[in-house]
């Protein structure tokens, strides 16, 4: 399966693409041991999933790409408001840089946004479930990748469903460290899944 | 020649040597203060949240009880020139103007408000930038920056790193959760939750985040706490934010705030509300109306934080009120009015505004030239006059204009001081001028 982008057909031919459909069992198992850039699909929460924004002119981005090399993304990461909004998307597109099996890097955008992945191949996994994304996600939360910390919150954010029931409990749970605490409820707050309000007020009114 | 110059020149000399030595060894100190990472030449944001960015809330403003930022452009490099000029609270009042204007430069801006913040020994404002700092640029580059910021100034500010409770704590984040949310969504929690009994910062913070929904409804929560005498912290904070919301009606609304309290810090907040607002006109009214001398010398300094020029002006030259005039000339000052204050310290009746238009002139860089200096002193009649320009050219440094009086001065206090001040700098037709002498 080639990797999806929507306008990405002329990046991405350029690219050195592993096109081998990998039916990985699971994402732990493509993982092991692996180096090098692997991507996923998911379903988005909502219907606008964000992407690289750069060189802009009259409060226009002329440039709407990813780059995975160069740590991911120069100029502006989200989603945008303008006079040409970005189509409509179900999907999050994950991806992955590994190192011998671990997480070094992590770029989750909309389906529709391109993604130049320059000369590094990307190895595209199917089947993998939210479920499992969530978990691979939250065991980088626990593994205190400082790093790296922002990047999965939003991500989970991202994820539809599971996002939210991976954030709360994350914000519910008393042995995590504040800070990543205070990001599930910042994104908590992103989300238009009723329970995040519900949990908020919860923690307000108590 | 005069034994009595000479042996001033040698006690000088022997003056210069020990403040020489302070002032290499103040360097030293200096130098081993950490010093601020360079601000970026040309900040890009860098990331932004999920959805559609949210209008960064609006900055505190840097108190407006502040020094001159007359001399200082109101860009980044302006805010940092003040710095680097020891002036934190005039660059904090910059920095929150850039960050305020929006624009490329507004998230650097932010984070540099909040060091200039500390830096001015305003620790709370400080922690507060930080705050909404972090929540309009989650992914800034000034991140790590910010928090190392976040350590030092709770540390100065007398709080350990969590000195709130842990429900507390979580409430916050809560209340910033929210922020994020859909206004119409969040307004009626935190309605029930500004009812209830939380602290009064938590109160504070709710009530930030309700004012930035732009809500009617909002605007009515905000009003009835800045009525609200109960609880005179929360008054305080809800009279600010109306001056951030900018709203005339609400600002108005103030001005029964305003003469129904005795409590000076509440008239004190409405002012500063008022200057936050850039509303010169309510200012003006109490500049010009109110019986007490204080309130008008308040509004009068906080019209020249906004370089209200023409209503300072007309003010000066209305007030009989000794200390209210002085406020003025500082106000003056603040408003980068070189002219007007020039025109004080040639013409003023009273030797004292004289004195400190002329020291306030001196505190203006080179917005105001040298040969200034040299008019004043050659048209100064009073003594104590031309003592106060020879002590602004010292402030200044300017050593040139101080060897040119000195060598048609012939008073002898007078070219005494002149020497004593050409000791204190470090410049070649000092030092010229001072061996000219001993070599005579």
């Amino acid at each position: 399966m080639s990797v999806r982008g929507h306008g990405s057909a002329l990046l991405l031919s350029a690219v050195a693409l592993s096109a081998v459909a990998v039916a990985a069992d699971t994402l732990s198992d493509a993982r092991r041991g692996a180096s090098g850039w692997v991507s996923y699909s998911v379903p988005l929460a909502g219907t606008q999933g964000p992407c690289c924004y750069d060189s802009w002119r009259r409060g226009e981005p002329k440039q709407r790409v990813c780059s995975l090399e160069g740590a991911g993304h120069d100029g502006m990461f989200g989603t945008i408001g303008g006079r040409e909004r970005p189509p409509q998307t179900t999907d999050l597109h994950m991806y992955l840089r590994l190192e011998r099996g671990e997480v070094r890097q992590l770029l989750a955008v909309g389906g529709d946004c391109p993604v130049d992945a320059g000369d590094a191949p990307v190895r595209v996994l199917d089947g993998v479930t939210p479920a499992a994304s969530a978990a691979l996600l939250l065991g980088l939360v626990e593994s205190r990748r400082g790093d790296l910390a922002d990047e999965v919150l939003q991500a989970l954010a991202l994820h539809d469903r599971v996002g939210t029931d991976a954030l709360l409990a994350l914000a519910r749970d008393a042995k995590r460290a504040p800070a990543a605490r205070r990001q599930a409820l910042f994104w908590l707050g992103q989300s238009e899944d009723p329970r995040a309000l519900a949990e908020i007020e919860s923690i307000l009114t108590r | 020649m005069d034994t009595k110059l000479k042996d001033a020149i040698r006690t000088a000399l022997a003056g210069a040597f020990c403040v020489a030595t302070l002032v290499a060894f103040s360097s030293a100190a200096h130098a081993a203060t950490p010093t601020p990472p360079a601000a970026p030449a040309a900040p890009v944001a860098r990331a932004a949240p999920v959805t559609a960015p949210t209008p960064a809330p609006r900055a505190t403003p840097a108190s407006p009880a502040t020094p001159a930022i007359a001399g200082y452009p109101e860009t980044l490099q302006g805010g940092q020139s003040a710095l680097d000029s020891g002036d934190a609270a005039s660059a904090a009042w910059i920095f929150n103007r850039v960050a305020r204007a929006g624009g490329r430069d507004a998230e650097a801006a932010a984070y540099w408000q909040a060091y200039a913040e500390h830096r001015a020994g305003r620790h709370n404002e400080a922690l507060e930038t930080l705050h909404r700092f972090e929540l309009a640029y989650p992914k800034s580059r000034w991140l790590k920056d910010g928090k190392a910021l976040r350590v030092e100034a709770e540390r100065a500010s007398g709080k350990a790193a969590n000195t709130q409770s842990a429900d507390d704590e979580l409430k916050l984040y809560a209340l910033d959760g929210l922020m994020q949310m859909d206004p119409e969504k969040a307004l009626p929690i935190l309605k029930r939750f500004l009812a209830g009994k939380a602290t009064p910062a938590l109160k504070e913070r709710a009530l930030f985040i309700a004012s930035q929904t732009e809500l009617p409804e909002a605007n009515a929560l905000v009003l009835a706490a800045a009525r609200d005498g109960t609880n005179p912290e929360l008054q305080r904070r809800a009279i600010q934010i109306v001056g951030q919301t900018e709203e005339p009606e609400l600002l108005k609304a103030l001005r029964e705030v305003y003469r129904g309290s005795n409590d000076l810090k509440v008239k004190q907040a409405v002012l500063e509300a008022y200057m936050i607002a850039e509303s010169e006109d309510l200012l003006l009214e109490v500049a010009r109306n109110d019986l007490d001398p204080r309130s008008r010398g308040q509004a009068a300094e906080l019209l020249g934080a906004m370089g209200a020029t023409d209503s300072l002006r007309t003010l000066y030259k209305q007030e009989k009120d000794p200390e209210v005039r002085q406020r003025l000339i500082n106000g003056l000052m603040m408003a980068g009015e070189s002219d007007a204050l020039l025109d004080v310290a040639r013409n003023d009746t009273n030797a004292r505004a004289r004195r400190s238009a002329i020291h306030l002139l001196g505190s203006m860089g080179e917005d105001v030239p040298d040969e200034v200096f040299e008019e004043l002193y050659r048209e100064a009649k009073d003594p104590a006059d031309r003592d106060a320009v020879i002590d602004a050219l010292q402030m200044r440094e300017s050593a040139g204009p101080l060897v040119r009086m000195f060598r048609v001065e012939t008073d002898p206090a007078r070219k005494r001081r002149m020497l004593q001040a050409l000791s204190m700098m470090d410049a070649p037709e000092a030092e010229k001028l001072l061996m000219e002498i001993l070599d005579k």
